[in-house]
């Protein structure tokens, strides 16, 4: 083995990011990528999905994380995300709601379990002991329900309330 | 499968139902300009993601939300993790789980275990997983997934009935009466009222908790409910200890008017003992006993009672003169303190809240089968709230008794001789009984003593031993108790006299 080795990643708004290859390893699908590529002096793998913002901070939380392996976090989630993760990704996870959805996105399709795992984390704790309506509106999720299907919905999601 | 969309814009009102990611760009492409990217889908696989690090109210309401939620809300995957980690589960329950996990796990059920590595393999086209047709699914008509959400819902709804059904709830609603009386400027009387009329039915309800059995007591010990629970058995306890400062002074009351020697020295007694129970009350409104147990920390006032009762029953004793009523008084008086003492102790020293949900069937307990019977189909919850209950009034009731008995004993000895027509027959017979009560005392509290604090769950032997012991004790004290108001109702023998004042104006 060589040492440091790099790789290129390319967003979909074609902004590229150098990276070294043992912290971009933490992607499963670069990893998978970068097996059955040859051996480039710095390969340069496209990321057609992703936009540049989330990829940078895709990359920040690879750069930190692959030396130290985050915890994992409990399911179902007890009390407030905030109090089961590190320093480190409490303020990583000071971003709107849009690039942390974005987040989601990138660390599903690069396959970055601990990262899907946070992200998700982080959500679901937003949402904790919000009505649906707080949901949408905390989300921008439209209601795509008919109305009797709402109904329906509220009536039988009775059960839970005033727990 | 269906589409979750995430629009950064909130405001946009626009119900668009088509699930097709480019019509729906193209049809909004004027609202949605002032951003880049404007609409994100989420796959179910990812949603799942999220719903997993839910509790259950919190997946329900988000299940309301949209119908990419909706779809997804009701895994079985899920709500079999919620089941076993909101509730202990059932024996065979936890069986039936384990095999449908299993079964799951062949049927390729391995998508929510690696949901990512499976992504890797899946198309990831936003085009190609929006693919499906709007239309294609039915909505509410979940036929095949969902079997462990409704296990979960009816285990929930078991759960809550119980629980509205035993003391913690109640004790809730008492709080509210004080909250009302407090606020309430006028009808302050009704208040109060309503509130003392409560607690008949509080007793009655404390006793359903003390001794529900197991069938009916569900799994309980949903995970975020546990301080609820150690909130509520601490009022519970506070309630309890109202009552047991309560009851015996009623029932003393009624004995001793059963009994009177004369009208007048009754009379004067049931004043007396009434003002002893105001007392109680004020220093229950004063402490605020059953809202917050951190207010009579170390029961100053309380205390203050039981000693105001104590000198009192003293003075009394020469009118009233019996000694037992008189211990039984103090000792049931002590108890409350114990009681509440007890509680506290319990739930600060067991080392995990659910162990105390967990049925307990130790084998020790059997040899004496009769008297565990009450302890045996209990949970251990219901168990250490009975035992601890008994040991704190071993603890400090029996302590407090063996001091006034030794007390009365001095009384006696200086007075007893001059009393009246027993004699010195009388005496030693009275002297027998303290010197077994004190006996029985001092053992006990050392007992209890050696028992007290530490790990509860370990010593649960001895505590229920010195339970029953005090059971016995209690038992037998009452017995007493009524066997002379019996013979000296039907006039086979006199009463006590003790002549502290050397009073002697009784017929």
């Amino acid at each position: 083995m060589s040492e440091t080795k790099q790789v290129e990643l390319t967003s979909k708004d074609k902004v590229s990011f150098k990276v070294d290859r043992d912290v971009i390893l933490m992607s499963g699908l670069v990893k998978d990528m970068l097996e059955e590529g040859d051996e480039d002096e710095t390969p340069i793998i496209p990321i057609p999905n992703v936009d540049s913002k989330p990829l940078q901070k895709v990359i920040e939380y690879c750069q930190y994380h692959h030396k130290e392996p985050a915890q994992e976090i409990e399911k179902p989630l007890k009390g407030k995300i905030e109090d089961v993760i590190c320093d480190w990704d409490k303020k990583f996870l000071e971003i709107d709601q849009s690039l942390l959805i974005e987040l989601i996105m990138a660390a599903n399709y690069l396959n970055i379990k601990d990262l899907l795992d946070l992200t998700c984390a982080k959500v679901a704790s937003m949402i904790k002991g919000k009505s649906p309506e707080q949901i949408r509106e905390m989300f921008g999720i439209e209601n795509d329900f008919t109305p009797e299907e709402e109904a329906k919905i509220r009536e039988e999601n009775k059960w839970c309330e005033e727990a | 499968m269906a589409e979750f969309s995430i629009i950064k814009s909130s405001r946009h009102e626009e119900n668009f139902n088509s699930v097709d990611v480019r019509n729906g760009f193209s049809s909004n492409q004027q609202q949605l300009e002032w951003e880049n990217v404007d609409k994100v889908y989420l796959p179910p696989e990812i949603l799942l993601e999220i719903l997993q690090f839910m509790d259950f109210d919190a997946i329900v309401m988000t299940s309301a939300t949209c119908r990419g939620f909706y779809e997804v809300s009701h895994d079985d995957e899920l709500w079999r993790k919620l089941l076993s980690a909101d509730w202990k589960l059932l024996k065979d329950d936890a069986a039936a789980a384990l095999n449908n996990h299993q079964n799951t796990n062949q049927n390729g059920g391995s998508l929510l275990s690696s949901p990512v590595a499976n992504n890797t393999n899946s198309s990831r086209d936003e085009a190609a997983s929006s693919s499906s047709s709007p239309n294609s699914y039915e909505l509410l008509d979940q036929n095949n997934s969902g079997d462990l959400y409704e296990k979960y819902k009816e285990r929930y709804l078991r759960y809550k009935k119980w629980r509205d059904s035993i003391a913690f709830i109640y004790s809730e609603e008492r709080n509210q009466y004080i909250n009302n009386v407090e606020t309430q400027t006028s009808g302050k009387f009704v208040g109060y009222l309503k509130y003392f009329l409560s607690f008949p039915i509080l007793f009655y309800r404390l006793l359903i908790f003390l001794f529900i059995s197991q069938d009916e007591q569900p799994d309980f010990g949903l995970a975020h409910e546990i301080e609820y629970i150690q909130e509520k058995s601490l009022r519970a306890g506070g309630s309890l200890l109202l009552l047991i400062i309560f009851a015996p002074m009623l029932f003393c009351t009624w004995m001793i008017g059963e009994l009177p020697a004369t009208p007048f020295y009754a009379t004067l007694h049931v004043f007396f003992k009434m003002v002893f129970t105001i007392l109680c009350i004020a220093a229950h409104f004063y402490n605020r006993m059953d809202r917050n147990i951190e207010f009579y920390k170390e029961a100053n006032s309380v205390s203050l009672v039981i000693i105001l009762q104590t000198i009192l029953t003293l003075i009394l004793m020469r009118y009233v003169d019996d000694f037992i009523i008189c211990c039984l008084i103090s000792f049931n008086m002590s108890t409350a303190l114990g009681l509440a003492i007890s509680l506290k102790h319990m739930i600060k020293n067991t080392e995990s809240i659910e162990g105390l949900f967990e049925s307990s069937n130790t084998p020790a307990q059997h040899y004496l089968s009769p008297l565990f019977e009450i302890f045996r189909n209990r949970s251990v919850v219901t168990n250490l709230i009975l035992s601890n209950l008994m040991i704190l009034v071993i603890m400090i009731g029996g302590f407090k008794t063996f001091v006034w008995i030794l007390i009365f004993i001095a009384i006696a000895i200086v007075t007893g001789t001059s009393g009246g027509s027993g004699g010195v027959d009388s005496l030693d017979r009275r002297m027998l009984i303290f010197v077994l009560v004190i006996f029985a005392c001092i053992s006990i509290s050392a007992l209890a003593t050696s028992i007290i604090g530490g790990n509860y769950k370990r010593k649960s032997k001895a505590r229920n031993t010195s339970a029953v012991l005090l059971l016995v004790i209690l038992t037998m004290s009452f017995i007493t108790l009524a066997m002379r108001v019996i013979s000296i109702k039907s006039g086979e023998t006199e009463r006590w006299q003790l002549s502290l004042f050397d009073i002697t104006d009784e017929e």
